[in-house]
C-alpha cells in the first residue's frame, strides 16, 4: 500500500511542480490529483489477496470454510469479494439450487483442512496476492475448509447456487459463478469509484464462514474471496 | 444539493501542509485528495448495515416486510435491495411474483420482529459490516415481516421476480440491485418516521422470497 509520501508549500515564483493538464486548445490547466481513501491510501495501491477454494463436495449443513483473522493478527481484513459457483464440468440433472448462510463468526472454528499459501496445488485452498512486491500474510490469517464447527456472531445473508448441469436452460451455472455474495452497496453501480457504504470488515479476531443448508445436490462447489489487509 | 461551504486561503511561506505523491522519478507533485459525500463523510466511512430477510412465502397481497427508521434523528439511506429467491425448493408455477415498494410514513401494524447480530437464520436480522461502528440496539431502526398492514406514502417503484428453481433468473436475481443504480443522484433516503415496505401484487405465484438489504446511517 502507498501512504502520501510528500507536501508542498505555495510559494510564487518557485516550488515543487504540481501535476496539470491541459486539454484541447490547451489554454486552462486541469488540477491532476490522486484518489486516496479515507485512511490516506493511495488509489489500488492497498495489498489485496485472493483465495480460491477448492472443490468441497455438497453436504447437508456442511460448514464449508472459515476465513479468520486472528486476534493477533495486527491487520484489518477488508472482504470485497466473495463469490460461489457449483463445479459444472460434471453433468447434473437437479435442478435445485443449493443454499449458504454466510456468518460473522468471534472466535476460530475447530477441525477443517488447512490451507496453502502461493502454492501450484489446485487440492487445498490457496491464498494468493495480487502483486508479489506486497507482504505476505501472517500465519495468524487462515483459512480452513470443511470445519467441524464454527463460534457463530450474526447471520449476515442466505445465498443460493445453482448446482445443476445438464438442463439445457441452465445458463446461470456459469453466468452466476462471479456474482460478489457480499457486494453490498457495489454489484451494479455503473461508474462509481467510490461508495459512501463501507465494505465488510474483519477485525482481529474476527471470521467469516459459511454453512450449507439441509437441501443437498450431487455436486460439489468451489468458492473465490478477495480481500485487503491493512 | 450542497455546495462547497468553505475555502482555504494561500498563505505565501506558511499555512497548512497539503498532502501529494511523486510516483516515479518524483519530479512532479500529484496532490493526493480523499473523496467524501455531500454530507462531507469520507469514502466508505459511513456506518453500515445489512438487513438479511428470511424466505417469506409469496402470497397474494401479501405485505412481506418493512425497513422504518423510528429514530428521531437519524437518516438512513438504502443503497441496495437483493431479493434472495428460495431456490432449493422444487415449486410449479410459470409467473412471478409481483412487488411493489412503497414509502411509508408510520410503523406498520402486526407483523414478526427482528433480531440483532443474531445467528438466527429465521427471523430479520440487522448486522454490522464493521462491529466498530454503532449498534442499532435502541435506535428505533426496526423490521417487520409479514405485516398486516401498512401506511403507504408513496409508491416507488416495483419488481417482478422469478420463484421457479429450474429458472436461471431465480439465481441470477439474487446478484442485482433493485434500487437504480446510476453514477451521480440520490440514494433512497428514509427520514425519522418513514419506511419501505413492499407488498406483492394481486398474483399469488409460488415458492419464497428472502431479501439483502444493505443500507448506512448518519
Amino acid at each position: 500500500m502507498t501512504l502520501t509520501n510528500n507536501s508542498v508549500l505555495v510559494t510564487p515564483g518557485s516550488g515543487a511542480t504540481l501535476a496539470t493538464n491541459s486539454p484541447g486548445s490547451g489554454t486552462t490547466e486541469y488540477h491532476v490529483a490522486i484518489p486516496a481513501t479515507a485512511a490516506g491510501h493511495l488509489a489500488e495501491s492497498v495489498p489485496t489477496y485472493t483465495v480460491q477454494l477448492p472443490q468441497i463436495d455438497g453436504a447437508a449443513n456442511r460448514y464449508h470454510w472459515e476465513l479468520f483473522n486472528g486476534a493477533t493478527s495486527g491487520l484489518t481484513l477488508t472482504v470485497r469479494y466473495v463469490a460461489g459457483a457449483s463445479s459444472s464440468d460434471t453433468i447434473t440433472t437437479n435442478n435445485l439450487a443449493n443454499r449458504f448462510d454466510l456468518f460473522r463468526t468471534t472466535a476460530l472454528s475447530s477441525g477443517g483442512t488447512a490451507f496453502t499459501t502461493e502454492s501450484s496445488s489446485t487440492a487445498s485452498a490457496n491464498f494468493c496476492r495480487w502483486d508479489t512486491n506486497d507482504s505476505a500474510l501472517p500465519s495468524t490469517v487462515t483459512l480452513k475448509t470443511v470445519v467441524t464447527s464454527i463460534t457463530t456472531g450474526a447471520w449476515l445473508c442466505p445465498r443460493f447456487v445453482t448446482a445443476a448441469l445438464g438442463v439445457a436452460s441452465r445458463w446461470d451455472v456459469t453466468m452466476a459463478d462471479r456474482l460478489n455474495w457480499l457486494a453490498g452497496e457495489a454489484t451494479d453501480d455503473p461508474g462509481v469509484e467510490w461508495l459512501s457504504s463501507k465494505p465488510f470488515v474483519l477485525r482481529p479476531g474476527q471470521g467469516l464462514a459459511i454453512r450449507q443448508g439441509t437441501v443437498v445436490s450431487a455436486r460439489s462447489f468451489v468458492w473465490l474471496l478477495e480481500f485487503e489487509a491493512v | 444539493m450542497a455546495l462547497a461551504n468553505d475555502t482555504i486561503k494561500i498563505t505565501p511561506g506558511s499555512g497548512a501542509t497539503v498532502a501529494t505523491h511523486a510516483p516515479g522519478s518524483g519530479t512532479t507533485e500529484y496532490q493526493v485528495v480523499t473523496m467524501a459525500d455531500s454530507t462531507g463523510h469520507l469514502v466508505e466511512t459511513k456506518p453500515t448495515y445489512l438487513l438479511a430477510i428470511p424466505q417469506i412465502t409469496n402470497t397474494a397481497n401479501r405485505f412481506h416486510w418493512e425497513l422504518f427508521n423510528g429514530s428521531s434523528a437519524t437518516t438512513i439511506t438504502v443503497r441496495a435491495v437483493y431479493p434472495v429467491p428460495q431456490t432449493d425448493v422444487a415449486v410449479v408455477g410459470a409467473v412471478s411474483a409481483r412487488y411493489d415498494f412503497y414509502r411509508t410514513t408510520a410503523w406498520g401494524s402486526g407483523g414478526t420482529a427482528h433480531n440483532f447480530e443474531s445467528s438466527s437464520t429465521l427471523s430479520a436480522n440487522f448486522s454490522r459490516v464493521d462491529t466498530n461502528d454503532p449498534s442499532l440496539v435502541g435506535s428505533g431502526i426496526s423490521c417487520l415481516t409479514v405485516l398486516t398492514s401498512i401506511t403507504t406514502g408513496a409508491w416507488l417503484f416495483q419488481s417482478y421476480v422469478f420463484p421457479e428453481e429450474t429458472n436461471p433468473a431465480a439465481v441470477l436475481i439474487q446478484g442485482i440491485n433493485l434500487i437504480p443504480q446510476r453514477t451521480w443522484g440520490k440514494e433512497l433516503v428514509l427520514r425519522p418516521s418513514q419506511g419501505l415496505a413492499i407488498k406483492q401484487g394481486t398474483i399469488a405465484s409460488v415458492g419464497a422470497t428472502g431479501w439483502l438489504l444493505a443500507f448506512t446511517t448518519e
